[in-house]
């Protein structure tokens, strides 16, 4: 049942979680994968990703710990440059 | 593999005078939980968790991402299917509410203005490097 990812030319990271997302609908149990599926199709009918910050907003300034404690500054960085900002999900 | 494919990008992004900040509301970053062979094992790949150079904060509750308009909860099948896959969230991100943030990669000025957002419903794909290289190439050629 595990699906093995396959690694990624750099540059190309959708190409691989495209081919990863087609091997577990190959290989994961079809009912879990169908619920993974209506589950997003409902999210997407929300419009959520469409009342999200967009280009042209004022972003948020933030405070967060990073995994040693240390806090990062969002005012500190932009000092510095641009930040790449990237929300995810977890490791797990 | 996202983080994977940002390690392998960090480098020019911080060359473009940039900086990455990758924000979860993991509490236990760094940690594997999975048993081999658990079928999510494979895609949440280690090589970010123990060779990533950028920031990685730690957003409890998500309360950042609710600022960005990020903020999703789950359905009670879906928390089943989770569970049944040995995936607690309450555990994983030290509250019992069941939500996650969008996958998302802004793009923020040095004004504090969004210059690119590329946001996913569909967790399964995230932001290619690429284009936010592209982004980044764009604004500095501008200032």
């Amino acid at each position: 049942m595990t699906a093995t990812p396959p690694t990624f030319p750099s540059g190309s990271l959708n190409a691989a979680l495209d081919a990863f997302k087609a091997a577990c609908a190959r290989e994961w149990p079809p009912e879990a994968f169908a619920l993974v599926n209506q589950t997003l199709t409902d999210l997407a009918q929300t419009g959520m990703q469409e009342r999200a910050l967009k280009a042209g907003d004022v972003a948020p300034s933030f405070t967060l710990p990073d995994q040693d404690g240390r806090l990062v500054h969002s005012q500190d960085l932009l000092a510095q440059g641009p930040i790449v900002l990237v929300f995810y999900r977890g490791m797990w | 593999m996202e983080q994977a494919a940002l390690q392998q990008a960090v480098a020019v992004i911080e060359a473009l005078g940039a900086s990455v900040v990758a924000v979860t509301p993991e509490v236990r970053t760094g940690i594997r939980t999975l048993p081999p062979g658990h079928p999510f094992d494979t895609v949440f790949d280690q090589t970010g968790l123990t060779a990533r150079t950028f920031a990685v904060v730690i957003d409890r509750g998500n309360s950042v991402a609710r600022q960005y308009g990020l903020v999703h909860g789950f359905p009670p099948a879906l928390r089943a299917l989770y569970r049944q896959f040995g995936i607690d969230l309450a555990a994983h991100n030290g509250d019992d509410s069941w939500t996650l943030p969008l996958p998302a990669t802004f793009v923020i000025d040095q004004h504090g203005i969004i210059r690119s957002a590329d946001v996913r419903v569909d967790y399964r794909n995230r932001a290619e490097p690429a284009q936010t290289i592209a982004v980044l190439q764009q604004l500095r050629a501008r200032s």
